[in-house]
């Protein structure tokens, strides 16, 4: 298995640990990755919400640079994956025609042509479970993570709209038990699997957005999870920081992470990201000896 | 219980296409005006119509042929001034519609377009793509909504209130409490709606129970051409429709051995020709064994994927859900199915009745526009033109009336027959006799007509009259009481279907959607004439009136 | 006959016996291809008169009867029984999973199929909410035509394209069900928040080239609880069971309110900001935009320890590795720019 890697502005930003870990785990499972350096922002649904044009221009840039390589573009982050999902439906979908002239006449500026048409885009969450699969995760686990309780927490852009993602089923996903499963670890039922975390609101309208992120956390506390996993690095900063001044204390990793874990993978790249939650209890569960 | 009377100059029941344009025309001549329904006013059935409304807006139509086209599809029974005056003021009302916003479909030139719908000789069914009733609908409600015209949602009338021969108000329950109320007004205008929920399967809504047909018999009005029913040629089988526009299209109807078996019966305008004689084609060809498992085919492969998933979305996605269908890959499976009635409380031009100060417009009138058949996209017509006519007469006459003093005896009236119904411990539920009825009506009062199954059909009603009247509530409470308004639905139903069944029996002859097997063809001689039904005791009695022919002499119609 | 046999857990109500809602389980056969409504309409006809809710076309077109099935705000009219079942098994499974390590049997018992009524509205009774605020904020985004053009000639109607009609077609099927609200979770988090049926509305009015007022709608919807309150969940265009993309027409209108400069709310500035970052550096710098990271964390210290950690210890080492190429990339944003 080989794609374009494309990390996403997080990953590189206060998420850092997420490229690092997902690097890692993809290095460990033979799965290649060969990086875009000239692929920018995927626009984060930010630039999408107040431009058009230059929101799908910015996803032409990154699919025609994984085209040229004749690869898929695989992420680790939701945002960026429904983001370049969306700016390819827009250039491959019923308007393509007057979409590629729009956002053609933009490339050319900038010496582009697009050519991303055959560059699916791919997120790690589907990479684990469809293509090295269930099966093929557990026979990789070195470390079973027997005793842990998981949250699995989706998050909105990984599954909606179902049109865009329909790798699994949005109202009844089943991906992440699966995977977490296949860790060693037990999975617990709770309220807040499939809500949203409330991160695109968190710079204009704090009050809601911590009080989406405070109720699954709240709902995965009562249900006893020693920790709650993410595909997405927006999602995992979103309910880690809406913690803070709380005793919830449930820490919050992402997928690459606390596969890493059951991986042997396990270090301050890989695992700095307890910001606000006690990570504590959980890393002396595992035997970790940091945090 | 407090006896609170609100009142109004204007107080309008139902809120679909009719009632909300006569309010809005209420409305601006500056009376008190209110609506009142039983359902959210986008809830109402005309959001059900698809194919679209008539009116001559091309350059080489004209309201002559319109008129003409309307009163041949009548079978000569609809009052052609009346129909005369319809199609005149179509065009403007049409384009009324378009000025407060509606988003009708447009040509190439950016003028509303319009296509060929069934007994018409030329394009004039403007449409939305096949959600045209819905636009129309919405479209009301907005200025509803900016005229700032107060609804009272989901309030069940269970009677008009009289004083001295003139209608004083009404009595509703308000659905959400419970609670009887009596409304005051100076005119009361029923627009509530069809009546084919006595039959089954039909195409209506659940709702559409005659509930203005039958308060208004109540009160004394007649009900004029009750035995004209229209059967709709393209149901689904659950009733839903697929709309004539489909044909309008270029939709074909095949029988079994893929036949397009029009050409038999109207060579001319084959699946374009009224719809009264394409019903009767299919149901021949279903009879006659010629049908595929009780249905005919609609193909509309003919039209093309594309244009199919532009203009006809709508029924591309109902074909496929309820019949798992796709029409851009198969025919789908159609039938005759119960749809409209033609007839209805008898109201004038200008909505005015037999009792001072109420008015009727909309399907629950018969004026009569329709005769004995309907040509598609004629009922959305009606209710924008005499909604509009009626909103202005009520108004007029609002302005120069004050209402009566409300009975209040009426409410107590109301309150007595209410707690008799919930006191009655024993009896059957109203879904069986509904479900009696509805099996009844169709299988003696349908299509094909005669003697023998007219007179078990009347029998037939009296006898589920009978056993309505020990028919008990399971639910006692206050708080949207289904229970109780389905019960009081029913009571409309068999009341009405009595005169359905009753004028059929009576009227030996066939014109349009009435078809007698004993009495093959049309009588003018003796049955050039209305039929109007009377509350007299337990039983109708019926009376004639003429019809007023002006324009076009009656002559015989083929398609 | 073969029938279709299911159980149904319905959310009851009564608010003149009942504190508060309570489970209630009925079983019911009815014949293949039924439809959720029609199970709900033979328990209320046959099996318990008490069941209240709404309901009218039955075929999806009238929007009476939005509720929740398995949890997911859908018309029940268009929803096949059988579909509902397979959910209601797929959810317990999944839910199953819960503190076992195996994966679930399938051979198990139809699961129930729950039915309550829509979220993020009051209840009324049984499955009938209380939609007073849904239309409310429908009527606040003035949903009709306004024009301060002269009246029209009685005697022709305005034009308008093929194209535009297409364009306002988008927004005009909404059945105003509260699907779409009943789910929302911005809804949730602030209940004043529009909501994507309002917004849906106003997008209908903003495109439609004979309205005249496009700038004082966007100007509307630019406020507190405005379009910029949505967080994009995309509940709304997965729940619309007219499948408009709903999520799509809310950026449609922050796009045409940025067009008119309504640039105000703090979610107008962050999408700017982005942009900037975007253009400066190729990359949304996360260090620089908002929300600041020392809003968020009460411990800076871990976060300028990881960042060192991993950088080597520089301060400059929080910027992100550049994007290659940038100069290409900023003259096709500026190119963009021009084409919005």
């Amino acid at each position: 298995m080989r794609y374009a890697y494309y990390p996403g502005c997080a990953s590189l930003g206060w998420s850092r640990e997420v490229d690092t870990a997902t690097r890692l785990v993809c290095a460990r499972l033979g799965i290649d990755l060969v990086g875009l350096p000239a692929a920018p922002c995927c626009g984060a649904g930010e630039v999408q919400q107040v431009a058009r044009t230059a929101g799908a221009a910015l996803g032409a840039l990154t699919l025609s640079q994984a085209g040229q390589l004749g690869l898929d573009v695989m992420t680790a982050c939701s945002v960026c994956m429904l983001s370049l999902r969306q700016s390819r439906a827009l250039l491959e979908g019923p308007e393509r025609v007057a979409e590629r002239q729009r956002v053609g006449a933009a490339l050319a500026a900038g010496g582009w042509r697009y050519v991303g048409t055959h560059a699916q885009v791919t997120h790690l969450l589907w990479v684990l479970w469809r293509h090295v699969g269930v099966d093929g995760l557990a026979a990789a686990v070195t470390r079973r993570l027997s005793g842990i309780n998981v949250a699995a927490f989706y998050g909105c852009q990984v599954l909606r709209p179902s049109t865009l993602n329909s790798e699994d089923d949005a109202d009844t996903p089943i991906s992440l038990e699966e995977l977490a499963m296949a860790c060693g670890a037990r999975v617990v039922d709770y309220d807040g699997r499939l809500s949203c975390c409330g991160w695109p609101l968190a710079a204009s309208r704090r009050g809601a957005s911590d009080a989406l992120a405070t109720r699954a956390v709240v709902a995965a506390a009562t249900a006893g999870a020693h920790v709650i996993v993410t595909p997405c690095p927006h999602c995992r900063t979103s309910l880690e920081s809406c913690q803070q001044g709380t005793n919830l204390g449930v820490p919050v990793l992402h997928l690459s992470q606390f596969v890493g874990l059951a991986l042997g993978i396990s270090s301050r790249e890989s695992l700095p990201g307890w910001y606000v939650a006690n990570g504590g209890p959980l890393a002396a569960r595992l035997g970790l000896d940091f945090v | 219980m407090a006896m609170h009377v609100i009142e109004h100059d204007v107080l309008i029941v139902g809120a679909g296409l009719a009632g909300m344009r006569a309010a809005v025309e209420a409305a601006r001549r500056g009376v008190r005006v209110a609506l009142l329904s039983k359902v959210h006013p986008v809830r109402s059935h005309t959001c059900c119509a698809q194919g679209g409304v008539n009116a001559a807006l091309g350059d080489d139509d004209s309201w002559e042929a319109h008129m003409f086209d309307t009163v041949k599809g009548s079978d000569y029974l609809g009052d052609q001034d009346a129909i005369e005056v319809m199609c005149k003021e179509a065009p403007r009302d049409i384009r009324a519609l378009e000025h407060m916003g509606c988003p009708f479909s447009r040509l190439e030139n950016g003028r509303i377009a319009q296509r060929p719908f069934g007994g018409a000789g030329f394009p004039r069914t403007a449409y939305a793509a096949d959600i045209s009733g819905f636009v129309m609908l919405h479209t009301m409600y907005e200025q509803v909504v900016r005229l700032g015209i107060p609804v009272y949602e989901e309030w069940y009338v269970t009677r008009l209130a009289m004083e001295d021969g003139r209608c004083a108000g009404l009595v509703a329950i308000d659905l959400r409490s419970g609670k009887l109320h009596g409304i005051g007004a100076a005119a009361v205008v029923l627009a509530t709606g069809p009546a084919s929920r006595m039959y089954a399967p039909s195409s209506n809504s659940v709702d559409c129970t005659a509930d203005g047909m039958g308060m208004a018999y109540r009160a004394g009005v007649p009900l004029m051409d009750m035995e004209f029913v229209q059967f709709h040629p393209t149901g689904l089988r659950n009733g839903v429709l697929v709309t004539e526009g489909a044909r309008g299209e270029g939709g074909v109807l095949l029988n079994a051995a893929g036949e397009r078996f029009m050409a038999r019966y109207a060579p001319h305008r084959m699946e374009l020709a009224s719809r009264d004689v394409v019903s009767r084609a299919e149901a021949t060809e279903i009879a006659e064994g010629r049908g595929i498992a009780g249905f005919v085919h609609l193909d509309l492969r003919p039209i093309g994927a594309e244009r199919i998933k532009k203009s006809l979305f709508q029924v591309r996605e109902l074909s496929m859900e309820i019949s798992g269908v796709d029409p851009c890959e198969a025919p789908i499976p159609v039938r005759p199915t119960p749809h409209y009635f033609m007839g209805g409380v008898k109201a004038d031009v200008d909505g005015a009745t037999a009792v001072e100060g109420l008015y009727a417009a909309g399907e629950v009138s018969c004026i009569s526009v329709h005769g004995a058949n309907r040509l598609g996209g004629n009922s959305l017509l009606e209710a924008t033109v005499f909604g509009r006519r009626t909103g202005a007469a009520a108004a007029t006459y609002a302005a120069a009336h004050p209402p009566a003093p409300f009975p209040a005896g009426s409410l107590t009236a109301q309150r007595r027959e209410l707690d008799d119904l919930a006191a009655r411990p024993e009896g059957e539920r109203q879904a069986a006799i509904r479900a009696d009825l509805q099996e009844l009506m169709f299988a003696k009062v349908g299509i094909w007509r005669d003697q023998e199954g007219l007179r078990q059909a009347v029998d037939g009603v009296r006898s589920l009259r009978e056993r309505y009247g020990r028919v008990r509530l399971e639910h006692q409470g206050a708080v949207f009481n289904t229970d109780l308004v389905q019960t009081l639905e029913t009571g409309n139903l068999l009341e009405v279907a009595e005169c359905v069944a009753l004028g059929a029996l009576n009227r030996q002859e066939s014109r349009g959607s009435h078809a007698r097997v004993d009495f093959p063809e049309r009588d003018d001689a003796c049955w050039l004439r209305h039929s109007l039904f009377w509350r007299d005791g337990e039983q109708p009695r019926c009376t004639y009136a003429p019809v007023a022919v002006t324009r076009f002499v009656p002559e015989e119609r083929g398609y | 006959m073969a029938g279709l046999r299911a159980t149904l857990e319905l959310c009851r109500f009564d608010p003149q016996t009942d504190r508060e809602a309570r489970w209630e389980l009925v079983e019911v056969t009815l014949p293949e291809g039924s439809t959720v409504l029609e199970a709900l309409m033979h328990v209320q006809e046959h099996i318990d008169g008490s069941l209240a809710f709404r309901r009218s076309c039955r075929h999806g077109i009238c929007g009476s009867c939005g509720m929740r099935i398995n949890g997911c705000a859908r018309l029940a009219c268009n929803t096949q029984l059988t579909a509902a079942v397979e959910q209601a098994r797929r959810m317990a499974a999944v839910r199953r999973l819960a503190g076992r390590g195996a994966p679930a049997s399938a051979d198990v018992a139809p699961a129930p199929v729950r039915v309550e009524p829509l979220g993020n509205m009051p209840v009324i009774k049984d499955l009938i909410c209380d939609m007073s605020a849904f239309w409310a904020k429908l009527h606040a985004v003035r949903p009709w035509l306004q024009s301060l053009q002269e009246a029209p000639d009685p005697d022709r109607e305005r034009l308008m394209t093929q194209d535009d009609w297409t364009t306002l077609a988008e927004g005009v099927l909404c059945l105003e069900c509260g699907c779409c609200s009943s789910d929302c979770c911005s809804l949730e988090a602030d209940e004043e928040f529009a909501g994507p049926a309002a917004l849906v509305k106003a997008y209908r009015y903003a495109c439609d080239t004979r309205d005249d007022q496009t700038h004082r709608r966007l100007s509307d919807l630019s406020a507190e609880h405005g379009l910029w309150g949505c967080t994009r969940c995309s509940f709304c265009t997965e729940r619309c069971p007219k499948h408009l993309r709903v999520r799509d027409l809310i950026v449609r209108l922050g796009q045409l309110a940025w067009a008119e400069g309504l640039r105000a709310d703090p979610g107008a500035e962050r999408c700017g900001e982005v942009m900037a970052s975007v253009r400066d550096t190729g990359r949304a710098h996360e260090f620089r935009l908002p929300p600041r990271m020392e809003d968020i964390v009460k411990t800076p210290a871990r976060v300028s320890s990881a960042a060192r950690a991993l950088s080597g210890g520089e301060a400059g080492g929080d910027d992100p590795v550049p994007v290659e190429r940038l100069e290409e990339l900023r003259a096709i944003l500026n190119a963009a720019e021009e084409r919005e």
